[in-house]
């Protein structure tokens, strides 16, 4: 008896979950899109440009929505606080921030796809996911009209986009090696990226993992996109017993300005600005072959519930207004030419030379990821 | 009752655990066959299995993982049974207050643990190699936490503390006349301790010993943070890696974790084995006794080491919570270190107020509905003679061989994206409640198991011959027996609940954002490890005041020892 029922049951459990996994719709990448580098002024069709009574539209829509939701990882903490309430303040809609990794919370987006009740209404990402969103074709074409970028010029960096005009970087960061003003003498500061290949510094680099997505691509994928260094250079590096540390970045910042280590190699100068203001004794690394961009980009997913309120969002985040709450309260170099630097003298950096992360650089990056380039040196995951 | 009722009740049990474990478990293994994205049907593969199994990585993290499990267990166990073994049996004095430090101990986040013991005990900055330093300038550090011995060292303290409490109810409930009836017949203390108690006590302790045992090998905040550096791979940060790092592989994590799966079977049947043949009772109708042994002057060597576990496992840690939430940068030496802000900062978070009262309502919520659940599973496992009370013995075990992270994936699969239900369970309160529910069948079940076989079948058949009915019989004789081991359950299930995070970080959403998923944001996404210690203290004083209303309540249902004697 005990045995049919409990049969009965798994067969109808196992039955329905058969249901629910044939009537999962397609994940699959979406056709490729052109690869071409889009900046707003050459890519972007003007007929996808919004004039100012349809974006007067979209801001009255957003105001009946009431709501947005961001999933990222950057507006966190005062920041997060910051900006829910001068968005509140500003145009009355709620902002709801869902902090976490990015391929976790791509992993809620895919699930809020599959049960039909998106709540996700806007993705941020250092890049990895929401280029991931993007190339599985579930990401809007939203930025071409956003009325905050139709003059680019007030921009510090050209403001980078998709080719689909499904994403837009919002930030002017650095990234790049930060060390311990204590442990690591003037003499010795690298200055090129050659001299992180001193044996005295074997043993003592901690890194992130140089096979990951969201953390690497800045040291180990950019620079060599932009043929700053070879391949030949990080099969040296590997040989200078890298530390890797798995969890949190910033983590292994604090552990850099707590004095645990003299460097870690891939940081933005906003958070080494903020240690430094807060007195911490680290400085960023400025290499002559070249520093990254740092690039955080946003998208939208399709069928987000609230796609007028994230069109809102995203172009007061690239206002003054809102470059002066994302970027004061973390001290912070703001995206705008407009806006004042919070960032503190001893926090700003000027690099020789900027290695940009343009779209084109993003997608070799993933291929080369696939081919698996830095596992076959690094030998992770 | 009667037995074809039991037996009802029994199948209508199997169906409900079968659906809230094995099912999320099918949705794991499809995941390990399964070639593309966890909701697309990609078609069958065993690239998982091949990838994983044919990198000698794998088998160095395995074979790192079972030799730290095995020397952590021994480890751990040895010292519960110590703390539980003074705290219970013996003249020490102050054991009570030491067994509230144990408990206290439990109740911190583990985050800020280890934190604490990097500031001590790193080569480059720690106190204890500062000191060391002054006094012999010529030696090198003389401790090193970010190393095999760190991790063994801060796990050890945690989980000693957990098998201290899985123990402490069934060392407490003994008949002292067994080991007065041994020392009566000439052996000595020692010997009393090795032929008497630790045999009588064997289930439990083997329970909590193989409970401890795969959860800790499942274990990986340690691991990653003091090993990960020093390239000490272990099979839970290769899952955390596989699957939550960019880009994801599922399905070799998916067919990483099945690894857990085998061992908790090998458990299972090492249990058996382990356990064959013995006589587990030791509350009967005839009566116990519970006086503690004197020791006499060896009483101050033992309330001495009980202080030093004291100053390990809870002064230390907790001081570098208080002192880290008043800092402006944790652990960094700068010229005006001390600030207020975080608190202010924290306590004027509009999410704060909400992520508490969502724990509270999850912790609450999962103990309370689960422990009734493991109690009546219990009972059917060891007292009724259902025919298929071993399969339900194994079905409560499973969920312990899943890393709390696919569990929660598992989980989203199965009751989210998989099963068509009438109303959406995603980001809900009451997911994460069933994911706690599931996650704490194995160790509700087993704790449940092992008080429900030391009370003997004569008192309560002694109540039905009197003409007492069933309902009676479990309210007169059974609750008050088990009580005990049901609150201390409740209490670990519902701290368990408040400090879980790898679950949580997948199933909550804003509106059900627990209070350890806030200080994840604060601790590991914005870096704000001070504002995170400002959510542990308030949390580690949360469980705190429950547990000590758990306690009250429960001992207000317990039968005086002395009740039963006469």
């Amino acid at each position: 008896m005990m045995d049919k029922v409990l049969y009965f049951a798994l067969a109808a459990i196992l039955a329905l979950t058969a249901c629910g996994i044939r009537s999962a719709p397609p994940m699959t990448p979406a056709p490729a899109a052109p690869q071409t580098i889009s900046t707003p002024s050459s890519s972007i069709p003007s007929a996808m440009s919004l004039g100012d009574s349809t974006w007067m539209k979209v801001v009255e829509a957003a105001k009946k929505e009431a709501r947005v939701t961001v999933y990222g990882s950057a507006f966190v903490g005062d920041i997060g606080r910051r900006m829910t309430q001068d968005f509140k303040r500003q145009y009355n809609i709620e902002l709801e921030i869902l902090s976490g990794g990015g391929n976790l919370l791509l992993e809620k987006i895919s699930t809020e796809r599959k049960i039909g009740q998106p709540i996700a209404d806007i993705l941020q990402s250092s890049t990895g996911s929401v280029v991931r969103l993007i190339k599985m074709g579930l990401a809007e074409s939203y930025a071409a009209g956003l009325p905050a970028i139709r003059d680019k010029s007030s921009f510090l960096l050209d403001p980078v986009f998709s080719p689909g005009a499904e994403s837009v970087s919002y930030t002017s960061e650095f990234v790049g090696p930060v060390m311990n003003t204590k442990l690591v003498r003037p003499d010795d500061e690298p200055h090129s990226y050659v001299d992180l290949l001193d044996p005295k510094w074997k043993g003592k680099i901690i890194s992130v993992d140089p096979t990951s997505t969201g953390g690497a691509i800045p040291f180990f994928f950019t620079p060599r996109y932009h043929k700053a260094v070879d391949l030949d250079y990080y099969t040296r590096l590997a040989k200078q017993d890298l530390r890797v540390w798995g969890a949190a970045s910033r983590e292994a910042v604090n552990m850099v300005a707590r004095g645990e280590y003299p460097i870690f190699l891939i940081m933005n100068d906003s958070y080494v600005a903020f240690l430094i203001a807060e007195g911490a004794p680290v400085r960023f690394a400025v290499l002559k072959e070249g520093t990254t961009a740092g690039t955080q980009i946003i998208a939208i997913p399709k069928n987000a519930s609230h796609p007028n309120a994230a069109r809102l969002f995203i172009n007061w985040l690239l206002s003054p207004e809102g470059q002066i709450a994302y970027n004061e309260p973390q001290r912070s170099k703001p995206f705008r030419k407009d806006v004042p630097d919070f960032t503190v003298l001893a926090g700003r950096v000027s690099p020789i030379k900027l290695l940009p992360r343009t779209w084109e650089a993003e997608e070799w990056t993933a291929d080369d990821m696939e081919a698996g380039t830095m596992q076959k040196i690094f030998g992770k995951k | 009752m009667k037995l074809h009722r039991i037996n009802v009740y029994s199948n209508i049990l199997l169906v409900v655990l079968a659906f809230l474990v094995i099912y999320p478990l099918f949705m794991l293994l499809y995941g390990s066959f399964n070639g593309g994205p966890p909701y697309a049907a990609e078609g069958f593969t065993f690239r998982g299995y091949t990838d994983t199994y044919s990198k000698w990585d794998t088998y160095r993290a395995l074979y790192t993982t079972v030799w730290l499990g095995v020397v952590r267990t021994i480890l751990a166990l040895a010292l519960a049974i110590f703390l539980a073994w003074v705290v219970t049996r013996t003249d020490t004095p102050g054991r009570r207050w030491l067994e509230v430090s144990v408990w206290i101990q439990f109740f911190m986040p583990l985050q800020p643990i280890i934190m604490a013991w990097v500031l001590l005990g790193s080569p480059q900055i720690g106190a204890i190699n500062q000191v060391w330093n002054r006094m012999f300038p010529d030696y090198g550090p003389i401790v090193n936490v970010f190393s095999y011995g760190g991790i063994i060292w801060v796990s050890v303290i945690q989980w000693a503390a957990i098998i201290f409490i899985l123990i402490a109810p069934a060392f407490r409930a003994m008949d002292a006349g067994l080991e007065e009836s041994s020392r009566i017949s000439g052996a000595s203390s020692f010997t009393t301790i090795i032929r008497i108690t630790l045999p009588v006590l064997a289930p439990s302790l083997v329970g909590a010993g193989v409970l401890a045992f795969v959860k800790i090998m499942e274990g990986f905040e340690a691991e990653l943070f003091l090993g990960y550096s020093k390239g000490i791979r272990v099979v839970s940060t290769q899952i955390y890696n596989l699957v939550y790092v960019d880009p994801p592989r599922y399905t070799q994590g998916m067919a990483l974790t099945v690894v857990f799966l085998l061992v908790v079977f090998a458990m299972i049947v090492l249990q058996r084995i382990l356990l064959k043949g013995r006589q587990y009772v030791t509350v009967t109708g005839r009566g116990f006794a519970s006086r503690p042994i004197r020791l006499g002057r060896w009483k101050y060597l033992t309330l001495a080491l009980m202080l030093v576990y004291f100053a390990v496992g809870v002064v230390i840690p907790l001081v570098a919570l208080v002192v880290g939430s008043f800092m402006r940068l944790f652990g960094v030496t700068l010229e005006n270190p001390w600030t207020t802000k975080q608190w202010a900062a924290v306590l004027s978070d509009p999410k704060f107020l909400s992520s508490l009262w969502n724990s509270l309502y999850i912790g609450l919520g999962a103990a309370t509905a689960g422990m009734l659940l493991y109690s009546f599973t219990s009972y059917i496992i060891t007292k009724s003679r259902f025919d298929g009370a071993r399969l339900l013995n194994l079905v409560a075990w499973l969920p312990w061989g899943v890393p709390a992270m696919v569990l929660a994936l598992a989980m989203l699969w199965a009751y989210v994206g998989g099963l068509p239900l009438p109303f959406s369970l995603y980001q809900s309160i009451y997911l994460i409640m069933i994911a706690m529910l599931v996650k704490g069948l194995p160790l509700g079940v087993q704790v449940m198991n092992s008080t429900m076989v030391q009370v003997g079948n004569d008192l309560e058949e002694s109540s039905r011959v009197l003409g007492g009915s069933w309902f009676y019989t479990f309210r007169r004789i059974l609750a008050p027996l088990i009580t005990p081991a049901f609150v201390a359950a409740w209490i670990i299930l519902f701290v368990l609940s408040l400090k879980d995070l790898a679950t949580v970080i997948l199933l909550a959403g804003n509106q059900s954002r627990p209070l350890a998923m806030l200080m994840f944001e604060y601790w590991v996404i914005a870096a704000q490890e001070e504002k995170a210690m400002v959510l542990g203290l308030i949390q580690t004083v949360v469980i705190l005041a429950f547990a000590i209303a758990a306690r009250v309540i429960g001992a207000r249902r317990e039968l005086p020892t002395s009740g039963l004697s006469g």
